[in-house]
């Protein structure tokens, strides 16, 4: 016993770190999940279809946390074979996930209807177009400007048509994610960021806060300011102790515990608090101007630089409106038709496109705002059919 | 070295281990050694400053032992040598920015200077020896005592402010080893990797956006006040976490530091919150400054209130050099006189009313309602945006929401856990010992259930660990 004690302050950290790497091995939120899915029953898991159609060269696969990469890649390849036109499609998850609808089945690499439209309605053109899709869940419009200006910024990048999507809920989105912070790396980029938050409009407030963050990231930020030698001691330290950490397993499975811990609570937000992803809520305050004056900037921005701006209201699930009150709807109506008249930008509604049967049902219930594979094959024949790529061009396969 | 980094917890681990094997004689100047390289993983050349300071006020305070008749001397003289580091690192730009319009050439380079890490904290600590010794409250001291306070690490960048005659005596470090003690630090140095990674840093990033300058004047009633609240959880998990880190690694090597927070937000008045939060700065303004000047006025009420209000203006501008620390420090001194006159009229007219239940509850909602609007100027980046924040909050009622309903839902979980600390400190404490009392349990306690408590804490640690994310009072 006296030797225990003598021992125990050592034992006691070693068990807990033995015990850490246990717990990020396992993973126990899975479990968690697991257990909360099958006690609610609320819609089946594998109706959130994991693995979807991927193909990098038409769609950021990192869905906006590492776009840096996937631009610079399609830079090089649409510079190696230049094409008549190039349609970029810039919007929320409604674009790169498919939650099935009670009644389909669950298959791997199903489309989602951007890659439908690319893939199956329009081979024939894929010689003189090219088209790209820019999407991320919770897509803010600062975000949808942020990419806008930085496809701008690149010649190689630069689009003929650029279609967007506009979305009740990402009205209520704010901020720039970290992931989309590294584009700053580019300098033409980076100096138009520095332009807009300086200047006096109300998003400029989120580039300001994104700049900053991007800074005071430091040495992997801004590789060209800081040398290493400009790096401190503690710097350094931290950095090679996560050099070494990255090296042992465990460590690297923590942003997969992470994500099923957040999804554990957000499993006992909807079904215990009964706060769904079908709640309504507002539209008010910051956020909102915030938002409007990112659209009028990427629509100011597209005009300046001679290319098409084409814009749908995404299809909203009839069953599960989401606007909190009729003042909400004709708020969000208002802004779709402001648009059209300040701007002259074609403005397509395809909110009530989607029927109700097509629309997706998960662990966390009925979803607003994913549908299944109908909806997507739906969705691409609407696009076509509605004219948004091309008024003369394109007819359905 | 940030306390919520990977280096620092190797470092640690290492110069524990390491001072409990070294014989007791070597471990001052050991100790001295870590602090000094904890201080120059960041900057060598700001070592210097520190080091100056040391070396002024252990000069002064040699001057006062030997000349009795020039103490007053010495001591303003030392005072006013190691405030001067203070003043022109951290109110320089500030004075220069508001004296713009008055300068003919523009801001000078001045305005650009980088506040070297935790000044406040070890000038305050260096003022208070002094005067210290002017009273006769510290004796001879050698000048690496005075040095291993100044620089002991775990309290240099971000306190507890500490006081020489506590300090001293434990920096013989000569305390037997004690496994207690150690799972103690433990403890709290678990607690304060959660505090920070977990719950103050989760805030952080809604408080950014809804703090934006430019259209925080659009914020609704509810988002104002959610963004208030989470503000004050925020900026009390990062500091608390702080202290407990500190306060964690100093009980390691067997050194226990005072306490700098007891659940703040349960404060029953204004008072009682200055008791509850950054209680070493509260202690420290007392007996150095509060006192002090009222000492003259004998409780005499326009001093008093005078004094109350200049005095946490004051300790408002200690925290940064701008308006709204000001205006945050002012606030909480005219909750303090408001609350004074409350007291005096208690003891005089309504005695029976206000010692009621209803008055005591009506108080303690005051005071939370209080303090949660006064961290509106506190974190606002100009007096406009919080003056537009203020007005909202008190004159425009409305339940619209404008940001992620996880916010909202976040910021009310989170008064939920302020809400239950005390209640949950007490279980967990009272279980503590229940395992302590039994032989058995307590092996359980040491192998199986504080391991388990350890790795959950560790566990939330890294899944939310963000390089980027400095705490709040670095700044200070």
């Amino acid at each position: 016993m006296k030797r225990f004690a003598a021992l125990s302050p050592l034992l006691t950290p070693l068990a807990a770190i033995a015990l850490a790497i246990a717990l990020l091995a396992a993973n126990p939120f899975i479990w968690v999940n697991a257990a909360l899915a099958s006690v609610f029953q609320a819609g089946p898991k594998e109706a959130k279809i994991e693995r979807l159609y991927q193909d990098p060269s038409t769609a950021d696969l990192s869905t906006g946390e590492r776009p840096a990469e996937a631009l610079a890649s399609l830079a090089s390849a649409w510079a190696s074979h230049p094409v008549a036109d190039r349609t970029v499609l810039i919007g929320n998850s409604q674009m790169l996930s498919i939650v099935l609808a009670p009644g389909e089945s669950p298959v791997d690499g199903l489309r989602t209807y951007p890659d439908l439209l690319g893939e199956q309605y329009l081979p024939w053109a894929s010689r003189r177009e090219a088209h790209y899709r820019l999407a991320a869940g919770n897509i803010s419009y600062m975000e949808a400007l942020w990419y806008v200006e930085y496809l701008l910024t690149v010649p190689e990048l630069r689009p003929s048509h650029l279609i967007l999507q506009l979305n009740y809920e990402s009205m209520r989105k704010l901020g720039i994610r970290d992931g989309m912070l590294g584009l700053l790396a580019h300098p033409p980029f980076l100096a138009a960021v520095t332009r807009i938050a300086a200047s006096a409009e109300p998003h400029s407030a989120v580039f300001a806060q994104a700049l900053a963050r991007w800074r005071s990231a430091g040495p992997a930020a801004e590789p060209r300011k800081r040398k290493p030698s400009a790096q401190t001691a503690a710097d350094l330290a931290e950095t090679r102790s996560r050099a070494a950490l990255a090296s042992f397993a465990p460590w690297d499975s923590r942003h997969s515990v992470k994500r099923e811990f957040l999804t554990s609570l957000y499993l006992l937000r909807v079904h215990l608090l009964r706060i769904k992803p079908t709640t309504r809520r507002p539209l008010s305050g910051a956020t909102l101007t915030m938002s409007s004056s990112s659209l009028d900037a990427i629509a100011r921005a597209c005009a300046a630089h001679g290319i098409r701006l084409s814009v749908f209201n995404a299809p909203q699930n009839p069953a599960t409106p989401l606007y909190a009150s009729e003042r909400d709807r004709k708020t969000y109506s208002a802004i779709l038709d402001r648009f059209r008249q300040v701007h002259h930008v074609p403005v397509y509604d395809f909110e009530n496109a989607i029927p109700a049967r097509c629309w997706g049902r998960w662990i966390d219930g009925s979803d607003p705002i994913h549908f299944g594979r109908a909806g997507h094959e739906r969705m691409a024949h609407l696009f076509l059919s509605s004219g948004i790529l091309s008024e003369t061009r394109h007819a359905v396969q | 070295m940030q306390f919520n980094s990977y280096s620092y917890l190797l470092f640690l681990a290492l110069a524990v281990i390491l001072f409990w094997r070294l014989p007791v004689s070597w471990r001052r100047v050991y100790v001295l050694a870590l602090s000094l390289l904890f201080y120059a993983s960041w900057s060598i050349a700001f070592l210097l400053l520190p080091l100056s300071i040391c070396a002024i006020t252990y000069f002064c305070a040699s001057r006062m032992r030997r000349s009795p008749q020039n103490k007053r001397f010495w001591l303003w003289l030392g005072i006013a040598a190691v405030l001067s580091g203070l003043a022109f690192f951290k109110y320089s730009a500030f004075l220069l920015q508001n004296l713009k319009p008055l300068l003919p050439g523009g801001v000078p380079a001045i305005a650009a200077l980088v506040l070297p890490l935790g000044i406040s904290f070890y000038t305050f600590e260096a003022v208070s020896y002094l005067l210290d010794v002017r009273q006769g409250r510290v004796s001879s001291t050698s000048f690496v005592d005075l040095c291993l306070f100044v620089l002991f690490w775990p309290h240099l960048i971000a306190g507890p402010i500490v006081r020489f005659r506590e300090l001293a005596p434990q920096l013989r470090f000569d305390r037997p080893f004690e496994r207690e003690s150690v799972i103690r630090g433990l403890d709290r140095l678990v607690l304060g990797l959660v505090q920070k990674n977990l719950f103050a840093n989760s805030l952080a990033g809604w408080v950014d956006d809804g703090f934006l300058p430019r259209v925080a004047h659009l914020n609704t009633f509810l988002d104002n006040w959610c963004l208030a609240a989470a503000f004050g959880l925020q900026i009390y998990f990062d500091f608390a976490a702080y202290s407990n880190m500190a306060i964690g690694a100093a009980q390691l090597i067997g050194v226990r530091l005072p306490e700098n927070f007891r659940c703040p937000y349960h404060a029953q008045n204004p008072v009682e919150f200055w008791s509850r939060w950054h209680m070493t700065l509260s202690r420290w303004i007392r007996d150095y400054l509060f006192f002090p000047i009222n000492a003259r006025h004998k409780g005499a009420p326009l001093p008093l209130y005078t004094s109350l209000m200049g005095v946490m203006a004051l300790v408002g501008l200690w925290h940064g050099a701008g308006w709204g620390f000001v205006l945050w420090g002012t606030l909480h001194g005219a909750y303090l006189v408001a609350y004074r006159v409350f007291e005096t009229l208690q003891k005089t007219r309504f005695a029976s009313v206000a010692s009621s239940r209803p008055v005591a509850l009506g108080w303690r909602l005051a005071t939370l309602a209080a303090v949660t609007a006064a961290w509106v100027p506190f974190r606002a980046a100009t007096l406009d945006q919080a003056w537009s924040m203020l007005r909202t909050m008190v004159a425009s009622p409305s339940l619209a929401f404008s940001y992620s309903v996880n916010f909202y839902l976040a910021t009310s979980l989170l008064c939920l856990f302020c809400l239950l600390e005390p209640y949950l400190e007490r279980i967990v404490s009272g279980l503590d010992q229940f395992m302590c009392r039994h032989q058995p349990l307590m092996l359980g306690n040491h192998l199986a259930f504080r391991p388990l408590l350890y790795a959950v804490g560790l566990l939330l640690f890294m899944i939310f660990d963000d390089r980027d994310t400095q705490f709040i009072y670095f700044q200070f």
